[in-house]
C-alpha cells in the first residue's frame, strides 16, 4: 500500500494536481503512522539532551553573536547618521560616497540580527520599524513619496519619524532617500529628501542603541537568556533558552529559503527588472544575502551544529551524510551568493541556465539546512522545537 | 448528505475527481460510525509529507488521506457525513471527502485572486460551506468564499469579513449568524507569511448575517489591545462566543488572551493576569468547548500547556501541560481530547488532570482536532 501511495502521489505531483487523496485500509497504513503505544500519561519524554553544554552555548552565543552584532549596529547606524547629516551640511543633491558606503555596512550588519526575531526586536515593534519587509504592495515607496511632495517640515527630526508608519520610520525609506533615481527634484526639493533622511537613520541609530540597551541593562535580554530557572519570567530551563537560538537559525533559514529566493527565482524566470527584494534599490540584495548566510553559518557553529551531526551520524548509519551536508551547504551558498544577479542589473534580458540553477541552488542548500536543523539536529541536540510551536497559525 | 453522482460529475468542471474509490470497501469505512470517539485532524508524517488524519481516541490512525502541502483546520458538515480540509494560508486548495471513504474525495480551489486562511464552517443544512479568504489584490481585505456544496464546491459568491485577516468562523445556535474572528493581520501572497501591518492592526469580532451578508454587531479591542490578533472562536452552552488570542508584541507585556463576546455583548477578558498571557507565551493556538458546553479549553504550544476555564465565572478551572500541544476537541460529555505535534494524543475529563495517553509514532499533529461525529 505505500508503494501505491508513493507512485500515486509522484503521477499525480507529475500530473500537476495540487493534492492527492487515496483511502487505505484500516491497519494497512505505512506502518510508522499506525502503530500507536496507548498507557498513562509518561512521566518524562525521551531525553537525548545535552544540558551540560546549554548553558555555555547559550552564554558564548550570546555574547560572540547576537550582543556583538547588536553593538556594531549601534556603531554603523550612527556612523550612518553622522554620514548623512554632513551630506545635508554639503548641499549636495544626491548622495555622496561615504553615506552609500556607511549604508551598505549597515546593510551587512543588519543581516546578522535580522533574525532574531524575538526580545529587544520584538519590543516596541521595533523589527518592523527598522526593516519594514517584505512590501509587496510597495507601501514605503508610496509613504516616501507623499512625505517629499508634501515637505512636511514637522517630519524632519528622529523623534516625528518614530511615530509615523513603521514602512516610513527604517533602511527601505532610508534606501529609497539615498539611492532611489529623482527626476526633476528642485535644490529645495534635494534639500528637505535629505533632512528627512536624517530624521529616519537618526531614528534608525536610535533604534538600535535601545535594542543594546535593552540587552544590556541588569535585567534586559542577556541577563534573561544567561540566567533561565523558574523566576525568570521568559526562559524557565536552559532548554528554553538554547531553542529560541535555534529558532533564530531556522528563522534566518527561512527568510533565505522563502521569502528572498522565491521572488528572486520568479523575477529571474520571467525577465522581470524588479523582484520586491530586500534592498534592491541600492543594488545590495546580494550583499544582504550573503551576510546573512555568512552570520548563520556563524551561529550554526556556535551551536555545534557539525558535531551535533556527527554524534547523530555515530549512531545511525543511515543518517551519517548528515554533518558533511552541512558543511557542504554553507560551503556552496558561500560560493553561490557572490556570482547571484540582481533581477534590475538584468532589466529584462532573461537569467543564463548556470544564472538560475545558481539562484535555485541557494534556495535548495537554504531549505534543506532548514528542514535538517529543525527536524534533526536541534532535537539531537536538546533543544525542543515544536512543530505547531514553531509556525502556528 | 453523503456526496452523490451527481454533484461529483457536475464537480470536475470546477474540481478533481480523485481516486479514493480504489479502496472502496474498506474497513476504515465500516469501523466510522460504531465503537470509540473518532477526530480528524491536519498533520505531518514522518517523511515530511503531509496529510488529514482520522484517529481512534486511543491513538490508533483509521484512515489518511495524502495532502500535497500542509494543511489547517477540518471543516464537519452538520450530518457527519462530509469534511473539508483546508490548506493553510496562503494555500488555495480544499479537499472534500466522504467521512466513511466510499465515496471519491472532490478538491477545490480558491479563484486567482484569493487564498484561504485555514477555516471554513458549512451552514446548518448543510448545502454551503464559508471559507475566511484573503482578497489579497484589494488591500488583503478579508472575505467569506461561498461554496455550493452539492454543486461540486462550486463557488457561487463571497460576503466582505469587514476586516483584515479573518482566520476562524463560527455558525451560532441560530442557524444563520456567522461570527467571524479578524485577525486584523494583513497578508500577502508574494510575501509568504509575513505580517505587513503589525502597527495599524484593528482586530475585530464581526456577527454577519451569512444570507444577507448584513453585519448584526462588530466588536472591537480598545486601541492598546490593537496588536491582540483574535484568531480562533468556538461557543459555551449559553451561546456565547469565546475565543483565543495571539499577541503581536513582546511576550512580557501580552495582556490576557482569552475572552468573550456576543452579539449584544462586548468583547471582554477572561481576568487572570500573566497566567492568561505572558505565560501562555502570548499565544493561544486553538479553543474549542467541551460537549455540555461548561468548559473553554484554550491551547498554548509555546507553553506547552491548555488552560481550562469555566465559561459561566471565567474562572480557570485548571491547567494540562502538554509539550507543543495546540489541537482540543469534545471527546464525549464531560471528556476533551488534545493533541500535540509529537503525536501524542490525550484524552480526559478537565479539569481533573487524569488523562488516557497514547502517541502515534512518527506523526505530528497539526493546529487543530476536530470531533468526528459518531
Amino acid at each position: 500500500m505505500k508503494s501505491l501511495a508513493s507512485l500515486l502521489s509522484a503521477a499525480f505531483v507529475a500530473a500537476g494536481l495540487l493534492l492527492q487523496s487515496f483511502t487505505v485500509e484500516a491497519g494497512a497504513v505505512d506502518g510508522a503512522t499506525n502503530a500507536s503505544k496507548v498507557g498513562r500519561d509518561p512521566a518524562a519524554a525521551k531525553s537525548q539532551t545535552l544540558p551540560e553544554r546549554h548553558a555555555s552555548t547559550v552564554e558564548s552565543t550570546v555574547e560572540a553573536y547576537v550582543l556583538s552584532r547588536y553593538t556594531e549596529l549601534k556603531l554603523s547606524t550612527g556612523m550612518l547618521a553622522h554620514a548623512v547629516q554632513a551630506w545635508c551640511a554639503s548641499e549636495q543633491a544626491s548622495a555622496p560616497e561615504p553615506v552609500r558606503d556607511a549604508y551598505k555596512s549597515v546593510v551587512r550588519v543588519w543581516a546578522g540580527v535580522d533574525y532574531y526575531r524575538f526580545g529587544p526586536a520584538r519590543d516596541a515593534n521595533r523589527l518592523q520599524r527598522i526593516m519594514f519587509w517584505p512590501d509587496p504592495r510597495g507601501v514605503i515607496r508610496k509613504q516616501v513619496s507623499r512625505v517629499l511632495a508634501a515637505k512636511d517640515e514637522s517630519l524632519s527630526s528622529a523623534p516625528s519619524i518614530a511615530t509615523q508608519s513603521a514602512a516610513l520610520q527604517g533602511l527601505p525609506a532610508l534606501e529609497q532617500l539615498i539611492f532611489a533615481e529623482r527626476s526633476g527634484e528642485t535644490a529645495d526639493d534635494a534639500r528637505y529628501r535629505c533632512r528627512l533622511a536624517a530624521a529616519v537613520a537618526g531614528n534608525v541609530a536610535q533604534l538600535s542603541n535601545e535594542m543594546v540597551e535593552e540587552w544590556q541593562k541588569p535585567d534586559g535580554w542577556r541577563h534573561l537568556m544567561e540566567n533561565p530557572g523558574a523566576e525568570n519570567s521568559t526562559y524557565k530551563s536552559e532548554v528554553e533558552a538554547v531553542s529560541e537560538l535555534y529558532r533564530a537559525l531556522l528563522a534566518g533559514l527561512q527568510i533565505v529559503a522563502e521569502q528572498v529566493m522565491p521572488p528572486w527565482l520568479k523575477a529571474a524566470e520571467s525577465g522581470k527588472s524588479w523582484g520586491g527584494l530586500p534592498f534592491e534599490t541600492s543594488g545590495l540584495t546580494t550583499v544582504y544575502v550573503g551576510a546573512l548566510i555568512e552570520s548563520l553559518d556563524d551561529l550554526g557553529q556556535s551551536l555545534h551544529l557539525a558535531e551535533v551531526a556527527q554524534v547523530i551520524g555515530a549512531s545511525a548509519k543511515d543518517k551519517a551524510w548528515m554533518a558533511s551536508w552541512i558543511a557542504n551547504a554553507f560551503a556552496s551558498m558561500a560560493r553561490d551568493i557572490p556570482t547571484l544577479v540582481e533581477p534590475r542589473a538584468r532589466a529584462g534580458v532573461k537569467f543564463s541556465a548556470g544564472e538560475l540553477e545558481a539562484l535555485r541552488r541557494v534556495k535548495f542548500h537554504a531549505n534543506g539546512m532548514r528542514q535538517l536543523i529543525g527536524r534533526e539536529i536541534a532535537g539531537a541536540a536538546g533543544a525542543s522545537i515544536g512543530f505547531n510551536e514553531l509556525d502556528g497559525d | 448528505m453523503a456526496l452523490n453522482r451527481r454533484m461529483v460529475l457536475t464537480g470536475v468542471a470546477s474540481a478533481l475527481l480523485l481516486p479514493s474509490f480504489l479502496a472502496q470497501t474498506s474497513r476504515a469505512g465500516e469501523e466510522i460510525g460504531r465503537g470509540e470517539a473518532l477526530f480528524v485532524s491536519s498533520a505531518r508524517r514522518g517523511d515530511g509529507s503531509y496529510c488529514v488524519v482520522i484517529v481512534s481516541a486511543s491513538g490508533r490512525v483509521v484512515r489518511e488521506l495524502a495532502l500535497n502541502d500542509r494543511g489547517h483546520d477540518v471543516a464537519v458538515s452538520p450530518d457527519g457525513a462530509l469534511a473539508v480540509a483546508f490548506a493553510r494560508r496562503p494555500g488555495t486548495f480544499a479537499v472534500a471527502f466522504d467521512v466513511r471513504g466510499v465515496r471519491p474525495a472532490v478538491v477545490f480551489e480558491t479563484p486567482p485572486a484569493r487564498h484561504f486562511y485555514g477555516h471554513g464552517v458549512f451552514s446548518a443544512d448543510g448545502r454551503l460551506l464559508y471559507a475566511t479568504e484573503n482578497d489579497f489584490e484589494r488591500d488583503g481585505r478579508g472575505v467569506l468564499g461561498v461554496y455550493d456544496v452539492a454543486g461540486g464546491f462550486h463557488r457561487i459568491g463571497e460576503l466582505p469579513s469587514h476586516g483584515l485577516g479573518p482566520h476562524d468562523l463560527l455558525l451560532l445556535d441560530d442557524g444563520r449568524t456567522i461570527c467571524v474572528a479578524n485577525g486584523g493581520i494583513e497578508t500577502h501572497p508574494d510575501a509568504g507569511r509575513s505580517e505587513l501591518n503589525l502597527d495599524t492592526m484593528r482586530p475585530s469580532l464581526v456577527f454577519l448575517d451569512s444570507v444577507t451578508g448584513d453585519v448584526v454587531a462588530e466588536h472591537v479591542l480598545p486601541q492598546e489591545l490593537n496588536r491582540l490578533s483574535l484568531r480562533h472562536l468556538c461557543a459555551d452552552g449559553s451561546g456565547k462566543v469565546w475565543f483565543g488570542g495571539q499577541w503581536q508584541g513582546a511576550v512580557a507585556s501580552s495582556p490576557e488572551l482569552i475572552g468573550s463576546a456576543g452579539r449584544d455583548r462586548p468583547i471582554s477578558l477572561v481576568e487572570g493576569g500573566e497566567t492568561l498571557g505572558a505565560g501562555l507565551k502570548g499565544y493561544v493556538g486553538s479553543v474549542s468547548a467541551s460537549n455540555d458546553g461548561r468548559i473553554i479549553a484554550a491551547s498554548a504550544p509555546k507553553a506547552g500547556a491548555v488552560v481550562f476555564i469555566d465559561p459561566a465565572t471565567g474562572r480557570v478551572l485548571g491547567q494540562k501541560r502538554l509539550r507543543d500541544v495546540c489541537g482540543i476537541a469534545p471527546a464525549s460529555t464531560t471528556e476533551m481530547a488534545l493533541s500535540s505535534g509529537d503525536g501524542v494524543l490525550m484524552v480526559g475529563a478537565p479539569p481533573s488532570s487524569d488523562a488516557m495517553h497514547s502517541e502515534v509514532p512518527g506523526l505530528a499533529f497539526d493546529n487543530h482536532l476536530r470531533r468526528l461525529r459518531a
